[in-house]
């Protein structure tokens, strides 16, 4: 049996580390990382012979400002995004060098509107997890459950920013969406084991050690298992889904990790408080 | 329930999703065009066209401009109204694009027609004096004009996609002001762009030849000239009938137009009352030709020239024979997936997609023996179910579509492997096969509810509260959490039940 109550101290620590550290990556680098569906503007792909070096300096002949080149995942094509204006000039100048894959427009004040539709949405379907897990559970899990959640978004995006050199997209936001669906369900499933300790066991402790000692096997096979697939997703999936595919490398470790060693411990300590007040 | 019954379920479900994924694998068979395909409960699953490439545009209706079309159109309507009523006036003048002026002659004729515009459906009073009345439009009647804008120009632009014949194109309004256009497949993206969003909004104006008439400059096609041009539209072209190329020694390329009846009556009237003045013909905003009317033209028949060449004719004809769009349209967003990389993408999805499918089959397997092969149909199972209702829907399936179906084959697997371990710990504890599975499937509930109803909660209002991708993403993650509670669940289950009946089964 490992003794969880003793890690408690030491992983809350490293968790409001890694929390501070992605939060200020996040925060710095959020605005320029922001795809065109977000801020406006236009992102063009594109395949070329030349290197990313010689494209970059080709481009930059062109009298373009404010360009941004980068390669796709698995080295299949080019990047470029820019200001709406200088689209149809990059295509006209870069004709012989270059053959256009695809390209987008998009206009910012529509993707104001899918982003405040969706937070809204986002928030009210939080707020109603929060009070079916507070009428199922204590509502210190209810709590529990949005610390380790925002902790799982806050911490994957900042390290997704900062491990790789990729635009925020639509596909990313999807991608967070599908980690909160994938977080919440792994702290339940947890918290389901903390509930039914607690009922069996005497002391908040023993309880608390005892069934993540047992819901530990299942965490560790599906983690590791969901990681096998997104390896899979990242190698043969391609820049299709490399968003999400990459998103998930960080997620489903953080997702996973946060449970026991964020939702728990901080169940933990506001049940411990409680008693004590008691 | 007893086994067999349960048995007789998961048959019938079976069944269900054979039936309901033929029209995704015959498609030919049970088209929307074919009697079969219309009476069947299942339409063949669309993908997306962030899947399989091809060109997306969102168009919205330019309210501003619209509107100052729209109050000379109503300005001329109530001008006709009064005169039909014999109310004397001598002066319909617009205050602002939603506001009229009007001045009478006589105060009975201000009474009557006060009488009249209440009868109307569109106008309300906003201030009346002694000789005149200031009207407004109702408060609603804009957004109504708007939307039935935003409807006309649906069809037109439907009749111009159609031109370019490709399968399945995506017209529709979104909201009240914008229209969506979805074009599948290879197409000139460029052709279709500026055949789209071109409004082919042709009017005739005089040039402007005395002093005190509201005059409006416009430039000359290919001149770079600029013209002044009376600011009221003597005629415009919704009242065109036919549309043809022709080639004009003098002009070469030009288009010739064929009013309608009354299009016809109008322009004789027209061309009668106004002889020796020069008549612009003006299409977007743009002066083509302005011949000076020689005689009156009584057989409704007009020329377009100026045009540049014969390609530019053809598009010209295109959009005059699809109509005219109500009002000049805005891209508010335009997406173009290139074919190759659309197609790269369902590949390698579908690719991925197998190999994940293998590879958790595999390591379940290894994990928990016949569970874990248990555990293997149940996801196929669980797939089947999402596929055919997703097709049951007539849903289009999208990229997030496809990260909810991920993540919901995730949770489906994760609930298997909280069960398999549930009756692991009852087998090491000492208990027969059959009660640890029972116990075990037990004891696993109360998680797996917990953690799906919050999922469907979440799922549902996300599908009631959003829009777009988002909202794609929570109707795949709906119906997946309840296909995974069937499958996890109860499926599972049966089977177990029924291999340990058998005989022993390892796990």
């Amino acid at each position: 049996m490992i003794n969880f109550l003793k890690l408690f101290k030491l992983f809350g620590a490293i968790s409001l580390g890694l929390f501070i550290f992605a939060s200020v990556i996040l925060v710095t680098n959020f605005r320029d990382r922001l795809s065109s569906e977000f801020t406006g503007g236009a992102l063009i792909t594109l395949r070329s012979e030349l290197s990313l070096k010689d494209l970059q300096s080709e481009i930059a002949k062109c009298g373009l400002e404010n360009f941004q080149l980068k390669e796709v995942l698995g080295g299949e094509g080019f990047l470029l995004r820019l200001t709406e204006s200088f689209a149809e000039k990059a295509q006209e100048c870069l004709k012989d060098k270059v053959s256009v894959t695809g390209s987008e427009f998009v206009s910012a004040i529509i993707s104001e509107e899918t982003r405040t539709k969706g937070l809204i949405g986002l928030l009210v379907a939080l707020g109603a997890m929060l009070i079916y897990l507070s009428v199922r559970f204590e509502k210190f899990f209810a709590l529990g459950a949005l610390i380790a959640l925002i902790h799982d978004v806050v911490i994957t995006l900042g390290f997704y920013i900062f491990l790789f050199d990729r635009y925020l997209s639509l596909q990313l936001l999807i991608s967070v969406l599908t980690l909160i669906g994938y977080s919440v369900n792994d702290t339940i499933v947890v918290f389901d084991r903390l509930r039914e300790e607690l009922d069996k066991e005497d002391t908040v402790n023993s309880a608390f050690n005892k069934a993540l000692n047992l819901v530990l096997g299942r965490c560790i096979k599906t983690s590791l298992l969901t990681l096998a697939v997104v390896v899979l997703l990242i190698f043969i999936g391609g820049e299709g889904i490399a968003d999400f595919s990459l998103f998930f490398l960080v997620g489903t470790v953080v997702g996973t990790y946060s449970s026991i060693f964020v939702a728990a411990p901080f169940v933990y300590s506001l049940l411990v408080a409680k008693k004590k007040l008691n | 329930m007893d086994l067999r019954f349960r048995f007789w379920v998961i048959f019938g479900v079976v069944i269900f999703i054979f039936l309901s994924l033929l029209p995704t694998v015959l498609p030919s068979v049970f088209s929307d065009e074919t009697r079969l395909g219309k009476a069947w409960i299942s339409k063949p699953l669309k993908l997306g066209l962030d899947l399989k490439g091809g060109a997306y545009f969102l168009f919205e209706i330019d309210k501003e401009s619209f509107s100052k079309v729209y109050i000379d159109k109503e300005i001329k309507a109530l001008r006709s109204v009064f005169n039909q009523n014999n109310i004397a006036f001598s002066s319909v003048s617009k205050e602002d694009k939603e506001t009229v002026r009007v001045v009478f002659l006589t105060s009975t004729s201000l009474q009557r027609a006060l009488n009249l515009i209440e009868g109307l459906d569109r106008w309300q009073l906003q201030a009346r004096g002694e000789d005149y009345l200031v009207i407004r439009y109702k408060f609603d009647h804009f957004e109504k004009i708007i939307k039935a804008a935003a409807d006309t120009a649906v069809e037109v632009i439907r009749t111009r996609v159609d031109q370019f014949g490709v399968a399945e194109p995506v017209i529709q309004r979104m909201g009240i002001d914008k229209i969506l256009v979805e074009v599948p497949g290879v197409v000139d993206q460029t052709k279709l762009k500026s055949v789209l969003g071109r409004v082919a909004q042709l009017e005739f104006r005089f040039l402007a030849r005395s002093q005190g008439v509201p005059t409006i400059k416009l430039p000359v096609a290919r001149t770079g000239e600029f013209f002044e041009v009376e600011d009221e539209i003597v005629l415009t072209g919704d009242l065109i009938q036919t549309a043809a190329v022709e080639f004009d020694p003098q002009h070469g390329s030009v288009v010739l137009i064929n009013f309608n009846p009354q299009g016809s009556r109008e322009f004789a009237k027209i061309t009668r009352e106004n002889i020796g003045k020069q008549l612009a013909i003006i299409l977007d905003g743009v002066i083509y030709s302005y011949p000076t009317i020689q005689s009156v033209i009584a057989e409704g028949s007009a020329m377009i020239t100026g045009l540049k060449n014969w390609e530019e004719a053809k598009e010209l004809v295109v959009v005059l024979r699809s109509g005219t769009l109500p009002a000049p349209v805005k891209i508010l967003e335009e997406k173009i997936v290139g074919p190759t990389l659309g197609k790269i993408y369902v590949e390698r999805a579908v690719y991925a997609l197998i190999s994940s499918f293998v590879a958790v089959s595999i390591l379940m397997i290894f994990l928990y023996k016949i569970g874990g092969l248990v555990a293997s149909l149940s996801l196929l199972l669980n797939l089947g179910i999402i596929v055919s209702l997703l097709s049951v829907l007539g849903a289009t399936l999208t990229f997030p579509g496809l990260a909810a179906l991920a993540l919901t084959l995730g949770i489906a697997v994760d609930s298997n492997i909280i069960i398999f371990e549930r009756i692991k710990d009852f087998l090491k504890s000492g208990f027969e096969t059959d009660s640890a599975i029972e116990q075990g499937f037990q004891n696993a509930y109360s998680a797996i509810f917990d953690a799906n109803i919050t999922s469907l909660i979440t799922s549902f209002i996300v599908y009631f509260l959003s829009h777009g991708p988002i909202r794609g993403f929570a109707v795949v993650f709906g119906i997946g959490t309840i296909a995974t509670l069937f499958c996890a669940v109860f499926f599972s289950k049966v089977l177990l039940s029924l291999l340990s009946s058998r005989g022993k089964i390892q796990l």
